[in-house]
Parts: structure tokens; sequence; C-alpha cells
């Protein structure tokens, strides 16, 4: 496989294994460079890529593998280390407390997702996680335009209070 | 951040929740929401929508993405003109010894069909002057290259020397048991 195919057939799965990172990382620094490292190791393993049939598949996989081995090493340090101070600054990368905020609000924004009903999840999936158009998604779900804006104001509004409980309590 | 300001966000934020903002629209609530001056009745709506924006990589990750496969690949070209050397150092010599014989035969070529007064000299002692330079000037280039080869001849054995000591360390590990 050359450079060219390489991106053609790589590159365009990037943004879905970046939101498949962080839904399991909660960082945005960390879910890119998980990405990176991936698309190193895919390139290193490339004369054999043409072998496989599934290659977004293969790509999800293969990223969300990564991201639960960077998760179990946290977890297992978190153990070792006796000190919470520690465990955090284990787990973060840069600028500690933005992180802790910006984690948590991550970890609590994909639980309500999780709980939404199947229609709007998948709506809100499409578009505010894998960042597809109204029109893929017409094609994808087969809904009108009409039918997709609702289910997505009725997505965020259910997440927004949700979100606001949450704060609160 | 001034009342003008806090309405337009509130207008924005309506529109954001129901789902009737264009992507700059969008850009700009973010943009709204990381002021310094923010008053705290939209806090909540900044945690949850950073949080929401989260999903979305940076603008240049693509890029970024692109150029570090075009890093790898221009790498990988080097590494394997390497491990060709490496690899193969006697058809590399050969190939070497090939290439400078033809040149010398170019250039030798060249020469006698050159017009005679070009090939001429005044006396036999400047024949014999530049018949000097241009067989010190061979010798050297040919230096040159005989120490490229030695170098990479000497960089294939001691690889192997290496990877026979390792074979023979592992050998005795496993006789001990």
């Amino acid at each position: 496989m050359d450079t060219e195919e390489f991106k053609d057939v790589f590159l365009p799965l990037g943004r879905l294994m970046y939101v498949e990172a962080i839904k399991i990382l909660h960082s945005q620094a960390d879910a890119e460079d998980a990405v990176q490292d991936m698309f190193t190791k895919l390139w290193e393993h490339r004369e054999s890529l043409e072998l496989i049939n599934n290659p977004r598949a293969y790509a999800i996989t293969m990223v969300r593998n990564h991201c639960l081995n960077i998760f179990n090493s946290a977890i297992h340090r978190q153990t070792e280390e006796a000190e919470p101070e520690n465990v955090i600054a284990a787990v973060l990368s840069t600028d500690p407390l933005y992180e802790i905020e910006n984690r948590d609000c991550i970890g609590k924004v994909l639980e309500i997702i999780d709980a939404l009903p199947e229609n709007q999840r998948k709506i809100i999936t499409l578009h505010d996680m894998e960042g597809r158009t109204n029109q893929e998604i017409e094609q994808i779900t087969g809904l009108s335009s009409d039918n997709i804006r609702q289910l997505l104001s009725r997505a965020r509004k259910a997440i927004r209070s949700h979100f606001f409980l949450i704060c609160k309590s | 951040m001034n009342i003008d300001q806090q309405k337009k966000l509130r207008e924005l934020l309506d529109r954001y929740y129901a789902a009737d903002t264009t992507a700059d629209e969008e850009k700009k609530i973010l943009e709204m929401l990381s002021d310094s001056g923010l008053p705290d009745e939209f806090l909540p709506d900044r945690e949850m929508i950073e949080a929401m924006f989260a999903f979305v990589p940076d603008e240049s990750f693509e890029t970024r993405l692109s150029d570090t496969i075009d890093a790898l690949a221009s790498k990988g070209r080097k590494g394997k003109l390497k491990s060709i050397i490496l690899r193969y150092p006697k058809i590399v010599k050969c190939s070497m010894a090939a290439s400078l014989a033809a040149l010398i035969a170019v250039m030798v070529i060249t020469r006698i069909n050159a017009p005679l007064t070009e090939r001429t000299y005044m006396s036999p002692k400047d024949t014999y002057e530049q018949t000097t330079m241009a067989l010190m000037f061979f010798a050297d280039a040919l230096n040159k290259g005989y120490n490229a080869i030695e170098i990479a001849d000497s960089t294939t054995v001691d690889a192997t020397e290496k990877a026979i000591d390792a074979l023979a360390t592992i050998g005795t590990y496993f006789a001990d048991y």
C-alpha cells in the first residue's frame, strides 16, 4: 500500500478513531495522541493491510484496544501509588485543573448520551460526535431533514437538563 | 461581557439547543463562552458545550495526521536504502564498480571523440603534468568510494557478530536447562 492509497483509506477514518479514543480517555489531547500513535502503527503494518476486508472496523478496534490499554495502565498506576495527587498527575498530561474539570464534563456528557432514547442517541452521535452533515445523516438513517433537526434538538436539550441537574447535585 | 453580548449569547444558545445553528455560529458560541468575564448563569452551558465540542478534533488534526504519514513515508525511503546497502553489500559493491567503470568509459569516449586540438598538448612535459593530475583525481575519487564500501562492510560485519553473540547467549541459556 503506497502513501496516497494509505491516506485515501485511513485519513477519512481519523475522526471516527478520535471519537472512539475520546469516549475512553475523556481528553482531547490524549485522544489525538492515541490516534497519531495508531496511524504510526498502521503505517508500519501497511504491507499486510491490503488483506484486511474492513479497514474501518480494523482501525476502530485497534484504537479502542490501544485506549483501553492506556486507561488500564492509568488504573494500575492508581492502585500502585497511594497518594491521590500522584494518581491525578499520572493520568493527566498538561494543565491539570482544566483537564480534571474537562474530563469530568466529557464523562458526564457521555453518560447522558448513553442513556438517551435510541433515535436521539443515534442522531447526536452522527451529528455532534462523528461530524456528519445533515445530508449524510439523511442517507444513513432515511429520516427527513426536519426529523433529524427535531431529534438533535431534543437530544441537546435532554443533555442540557440532565447535565445541569448533575452539576447542581 | 456587556448586556448586548449576553443577549446575543443567550439567543445563539437557544438556537443551538433548537439545532438551528450553523458551524460558524457554533464556533462563535464557543468563543463567547470562553470569555473571562462570562456571567455565572452561563457557566453550566459553558461546561456542557465545551464537553460537547471536545468530540470535535482540532481543525488542524487531519493535516497533522497527513503530515505524520508523509514523515513516516520519507523516513521509510531512507531506511529502505540503508537496509539494502547493509543486506546486500556485494551487490552494492558490484553496482558501484560498474557505475564507476561506465563513468570512466563515458569520459574516455568523450575525450576520444573530441576535436584533435582539444587533446593535444604543446610539449611532452604538459602532457605528463595533465596525465598526473587526471590520475590523482581518479585515485582520490576511487579512494573515497572504497572508504564508503569499507564502512558499509564493517557495519554489516558488526551487526552479524552481534547477532551471532545473541544467538550464542540464547543457546547457552537453553543448554543450562
